[in-house]
């Protein structure tokens, strides 16, 4: 008797020690929601208003290099950006404007002095020939594009993040899913998988985080398509989310106006 | 330490004493069999002949090559572009008439899309044409594309990537179509027609111009391919050269060259040719000239050299009858065989001249040297042979019978010299007595020279009989009898009784001439003279023994940055580097690439039907690293799209002869210059999408139109497009303009009621050139062609493009398949044959020198091939297929250092630094000699204008050169480790 009240000791310790053990594993499934994981994703990732100058460097499939430079503002949450290139020439002052979280989209040329305005169609081809579509630019909400699962943890670049499964909803963005990876303390974004019906279309890899101005930002975001074999990276030289921008700036009409 | 004399050597001895000349006989005859043989030997300068012949890309792409041939002729005018096409049709009918050439493609079949141009657009083109060309007015024809522009371009970057071929072509049939109405309605005189301005606008460039209009491409198909018959095919580039070279002088203002495959393969063999051969006859000479020198002698250069001529001649005569051919691996056999043979000889008869020296007679001299030396050189030779036989294990052809080549050719080559030199020496000695003796009896040095030039003109006279006599007879007719025949009377009569009578004559001629100047000279003094040791190696190698660490501390940091150099170098996949330099034919490669925005070769695609070859065109046409698809279904649309766009084009055509002819309205100028403005800002919003999407073929054209220029930042403001703007908008002539408008309107229209012709279509209908290109000699099939977007030279891209085509379809094949292919099966056939010669060696040395210390060779080796390595990295050089495959060469002809060098130390008498330094000065010049002899065969190659041979050569130069030096400094520091305390072995 006294034997097998040991054992069922020893048998409940173990199936303690089992349980805790497989909780571990899975802290985020017994733990997160992912409707409330979405929101602090939002919280973490929303910047009211920024300017930036980012160095824009597209790897053709070809093998071919081009670097751009430009100047990007952003307001309202993003609902608002414009992005202006400085450089190469051959695309200096042309400008694009997105309003309504890249609902609308105007395209000014510099050289020809024309503004054209894209279709809400637009908003999934490549901006300027970049790795990046315009709704990859533009800053959606996660929990209205969204319906997201957890499915797993991983770590990334060192960091311990969450990864969730995000399929759109019926307004959010034309991917058919994609595999989100966040930080599992700071909720920042480290990796996204784009998939499309044909599968796997690209992978977007944010990296080398800095605190600007009390807020940790990827100075580096790099676009590898899987099935061009080209990519996109794209730097921030400097970014800042002190001054909320005029909102005159994104107007059509400010489009033809010379920036200073 | 008593040498053992070996029976063998004894053997061959005796025969080469008692029976020199028959030896000589025998060996020649079956030299002359073997000749006759190697006579018949083609050469295989295809890379592809490398390759496993079974491997499927290499069975795809040969089966290409055989059933439908290759453009691998290419001919590239250069100039004004009306000047490149007045030279084109003058070209064109004469290169059609040569009987080598297959198929002759220079202008596009325009009449034949002018017929069926509708039927044959996909769907969605389709109902974008029929509502483009709704309006055939001037105005309307280019409202409609402003139109069609905006809806499909100017803000799709993925449009751009899927039209990107059309787009360009399209663009240089409107740069044309702009410039013919800009100078009709700049009312220029000798302007060309109008209507051909709707032809360029509706139809495009008629001939295969660049992006930028300056180069003008005529592609030939030959009739013979580079697998079969390949003397033919370079016979079929030299008749088009020289006929291109004849219709150019015509044409001074147009640069015209010939590329292709045919034609780098015809300068390939043009730059082999002469100058190898007189860079193989200069290292011959160099040879002789420093045997010459060490021997002190001018005749025993050419005993050693005699023997290994026969082995390389037997070795050939087996090649033909083992493969039939020579590749471009098996064809640097000569030269190896040379470097090495050569050694064989060399330690011969240094050996030999040793004994004699030592006061030996022949036949003891002969015999020691076989048993002693000649073991040594069994053993380096079975070693080396061995490490080339590992190489058969290879699936690569090319390295398989090289393998077999050299395995073959070093043991032919040692049998040639065993049975050879042996009868070459004692026929030299006996030559040598016999100068002695006429010295003893008081013949200075000139009169020897007479006397044995008196003998051998005997020689030159027998070989040149059938000219003397045929210059005799020739001469007898002309009445010229007398003096010949008694000239020849001379060289056939006189001097024969002269020999035969020489012991008189001689006898005679002392008396007579030198009796006063006679000097005794004694018979048999020893030649002490001919074989002396270096002793400067020996001291070298002294010290190596006495400071061995310091020695083996700087080996070792030496060979740890070779090893780092090693991981260091870096692959040439760029094909062309590894031809000559400053080729035009392999500037054209290049130039081509670039100046179209797409490569001038292609991989292909043998389809079963012409909806497979629908399907696959369409999945490869979607392919980042694709540039263009070339397929049947381009000229033959399914019946199915027949049938849905019969009813449209029906009720398309029935518009058409429902409307008037379009003509010309008051402000039609200025309407006009309002679509053109519109079309430059539309072409210019897609020219900034495609720089930024890298889609340069589309920039480079648009920017042609429009004057942009991307470096200057400016704009040229005498370009087609601004050029008319702004006419039209200062205004033209109306008159002229209705003129224009009219014929305009008429050829449009024409062309596409032509075009909407909606009949099936079958292959039948298809132009010559058309059916000839994509159909096979025989059989069934459809040929697909799939040409990359750039010349591929780097890994990245050509694995990337190698699997995009076989991610479609695995059996698409191309010379970037292959490319990548051959470097790949270079990389690790070269190393599985190197591991395992290592392993043979090794074993064999441990049987030879029944011990561990059988291994201690393999250290120079090792040090050696490494430094070779290292010194690659200094100079800049990159692994290449053709250099990559020298690590087991050198494995199989650095061991022979170490070999000899153990060998000698081991017979050596003595202890201690003595015994290093007497082995080291006599073993030490031996290699020293075999191993610039070797270096200088190689050195040779290394010159070489062929790019790929030239660095097979340079790095197996540096890797003898190594070897040497790690035998002569490394190898005593290593012996002290292990016999520095023990007095003999």
């Amino acid at each position: 008797m006294c034997i097998y009240d040991s054992y069922q000791r020893f048998a409940g310790f173990v199936l303690v020690l089992i349980l805790m053990f497989v909780l571990s594993t899975f802290p985020v499934l017994g733990i997160e929601n992912p409707v409330e994981l979405l929101k602090k994703i939002d919280a973490a990732e929303n910047i009211p208003h920024s300017f930036s100058i980012v160095k824009q460097t597209i790897t053709t499939s070809g093998g071919s290099e081009r670097t751009m430079t430009m100047k990007a503002w952003s307001a309202e949450n993003g609902e608002l950006s414009l992005m202006v290139y400085t450089d190469p020439r051959r695309v200096a002052g042309d400008k694009i404007l997105q309003r309504d979280s890249g609902d609308n989209i105007w395209y000014y040329m510099n050289r020809r002095d024309v503004t054209r305005h894209f279709t809400g169609s637009s908003r999934k081809q490549s901006a300027m020939g970049s790795d990046f579509s315009y709704e990859d630019l533009s800053q959606g909400d996660l929990v209205e594009d969204y319906n997201a699962e957890i499915v797993g943890e991983e770590n990334i670049d060192g960091t311990p993040c969450i990864k969730l499964k995000c399929t759109p909803t019926e307004s959010g963005p034309s991917y058919q899913f994609i595999y989100l990876w966040v930080g599992n303390n700071d909720y920042l974004t480290r990796k996204i998988e784009y998939y499309d019906e044909d599968g796997h279309l690209k992978t977007l890899y944010l990296s080398e985080f800095q605190t600007i101005e009390g807020r940790l930002t990827p100075m580096k975001m790099e676009m590898v398509s899987k099935r061009e074999s080209s990519r996109t990276l794209m730097e921030n030289v400097s970014i800042s989310f002190k001054e909320e921008p005029d909102a005159s700036l994104f107007t059509k009409e400010a489009l033809t106006r010379e920036m200073r | 330490m008593k040498r053992k004399e070996k029976i063998w050597a004894r053997w061959l001895t005796n025969i080469a004493v008692s029976h020199p000349w028959l030896v000589i006989i025998i060996v020649s005859i079956i030299t002359i069999i073997a000749i006759g043989f190697a006579e018949h030997l083609e050469m295989r300068l295809n890379f592809k002949d490398l390759l496993p012949a079974k491997h499927p890309v290499v069975q795809s792409y040969q089966e290409v090559q055989e059933r439908f041939g290759e453009a691998s002729l290419v001919v590239a005018l250069e100039g004004d572009r009306q000047a490149m096409i007045d030279m084109a049709e003058e070209l064109v009918p004469e290169l059609k008439k040569m009987e080598s050439l297959y198929v002759v493609q220079g202008e596009m079949p325009l009449d034949y899309f002018r017929d069926h141009g509708f039927v044959l657009m996909k769907p969605e083109r389709f109902k974008r044409s029929l509502k483009m060309f709704e309006d055939r007015s001037l105005v309307g024809t280019f409202r409609s594309m402003n139109d069609d522009y905006e809806r499909e371009y100017t803000d799709s970057e993925s449009n751009l990537k899927r039209d990107e071929t059309e787009i360009a072509r399209s663009m240089l049939g409107i740069i044309r179509s702009l410039e013919i109405l800009y100078s009709n309605f700049a009312g220029r005189e000798g302007a060309a027609d109008v209507k051909e301005a709707a032809d360029a606008f509706i139809l495009g460039e008629p001939w295969m111009l660049s992006l930028d209009r300056k180069m003008l491409l005529i592609s030939c198909i030959p009739k013979d391919n580079m697998n079969m018959e390949l003397e033919s095919l370079l016979a079929a580039a030299e008749e088009a050269d020289a006929l291109v070279e004849n219709i150019n002088m015509a044409h001074p203002t147009v640069q015209a060259n010939l590329t292709g495959m045919a034609r780098i393969g015809l300068d390939e063999m043009n730059s082999i040719g002469v100058y190898t051969q007189l860079l193989s006859l200069a290292a011959l000479l160099f040879i002789y000239l420093l045997l010459a020198w060490i021997f002190k002698k001018f005749t025993l250069p050419l005993l050693a050299l005699f023997p290994l001529i026969v082995g390389i001649c037997w070795t050939l005569g087996l090649l033909y009858l083992f493969f039939g051919s020579l590749n471009m691996f098996t064809m640097m056999m000569m030269l190896i065989l040379l470097g090495l043979g050569i050694d064989f000889s060399i330690h011969l008869v240094s050996r030999f001249f040793e004994a004699m020296g030592d006061g030996s007679d022949i036949e003891s001299a002969l015999t020691l040297s076989l048993s002693d030396t000649g073991t040594a050189i069994i053993t380096g030779a079975m070693t080396t042979a061995l490490a080339f036989f590992a190489l058969t294990i290879a699936d690569m052809q090319g390295i398989f019978e090289f393998g077999v080549a050299c395995g073959a050719g070093i043991l032919l080559t040692l049998i040639a010299i065993f049975i050879t030199l042996p009868s070459l020496l004692v026929l030299h000695h006996k030559f040598s007595e016999w100068c002695r003796k006429c010295k003893a009896d008081g013949l200075g040095n000139f009169e020897v020279f007479l006397l044995s030039g008196y003998f051998f003109s005997h020689l030159i006279i027998w070989f040149f009989r059938k000219r003397l006599i045929s210059w005799y007879l020739e001469s007898r007719q002309k009445g010229y009898g007398k003096f010949q025949l008694f000239l020849l009377s001379i060289c056939f009569d006189l001097l024969p009784i002269l020999w035969f009578f020489k012991k008189r004559f001689r006898s005679w001629y002392l008396r007579k001439i030198v009796k006063a100047r006679k000097k005794h000279i004694p018979t048999g003094q020893p030649t002490k003279e001919v074989y002396q040791s270096y002793r400067w190696i020996g001291a070298i190698a002294r010290t190596g023994w006495n400071k061995s660490w310091l020695f083996l501390t700087i080996a070792i940091v030496l060979m740890i940055a070779s090893y780092w150099a090693m991981k260091q170098i870096e692959f040439e996949y760029d094909f062309l580097e590894m031809e000559p330099a400053g080729l035009k034919s392999v500037e054209l490669q290049r130039e081509i690439p670039k100046r179209f925005g797409i490569a001038d070769h292609s991989a292909w695609l043998i389809t079963d039907s012409i909806e497979e070859s629908r399907v696959l065109k369409e999945k490869l046409r979607k392919k980042s690293m694709i540039g263009e698809v070339v397929s049947i279904s381009d000229y033959i649309p399914a019946e199915e799209r027949i049938k849905e766009y019969a009813p449209m084009l029906e009720e398309f055509r029935r518009n058409i002869l429902k409307q008037n002819l379009p003509g010309w309205s008051e402000g039609d100028a200025i309407k006009l210059a309002d679509e053109l403005d519109r079309l430059w800002d539309n072409l210019d919003l897609m020219s900034n999408l495609a720089y930024t999407s890298g889609l340069d073929r589309i920039v480079r054209v648009i920017d042609q139109l429009t004057g942009y220029d991307t470096e200057a930042n400016i704009t040229d403001t005498t370009a087609v497009l601004p050029s008319l703007t702004r006419m039209l908008r200062r205004g033209v002539d109306e008159y002229r303009a209705v003129q224009i408008a009219e014929e305009w309107g008429e050829r449009m229209t024409t062309n596409i009621y032509s075009m909407s012709d909606s009949s099936p279509l079958a292959i039948d209908d298809l132009p010559e050139e058309v059916r000839k290109t994509h159909l096979p000699r025989s059989g069934d099939g459809f040929l697909l062609s799939i040409f990359p977007r750039k010349y591929l030279f780097d890994r990245e891209a050509l694995e990337a493009f190698a699997e995009q085509t076989a991610a479609v379809h695995p059996g698409i094949s191309g010379s970037e398949q292959l490319f990548l292919l051959m470097m790949d099966k270079t990389l690790e056939e070269g190393s599985r044959a190197a591991w395992l010669a290592l392993i043979v060696i090794a074993l064999l040395l441990l049987i030879h020198f029944r011990g561990p210390v059988g291994l201690l060779a393999m250290v120079p080796l090792i040090s050696g091939a490494l430094l070779m390595i290292g010194l690659m990295y200094l100079i800049g050089m990159k692994y290449n297929f053709m250099n990559m495959i020298t690590v087991p060469i050198i494995l199989g002809i650095g061991i022979d250092d170490g070999v000899h060098a153990i060998h000698r130390f081991r017979h050596q008498t003595g202890a201690g630094d003595l015994r290093i330094f007497n082995s080291f000065r006599f073993v030490g010049k031996a290699i020293l000699l075999s191993s610039l002899t070797t270096m200088i065969g190689f050195g040779s190659v290394g010159l070489y204008s062929m790019r790929g041979m030239a660095s097979f050569g340079q790095v197996l130069f540096m890797g003898v050169g190594a070897c040497f030096l790690t035998t002569v400094f490394v190898l005593p520091a290593v012996l002290k480790l292990f016999y520095g305390k023990t007095a003999k072995v």
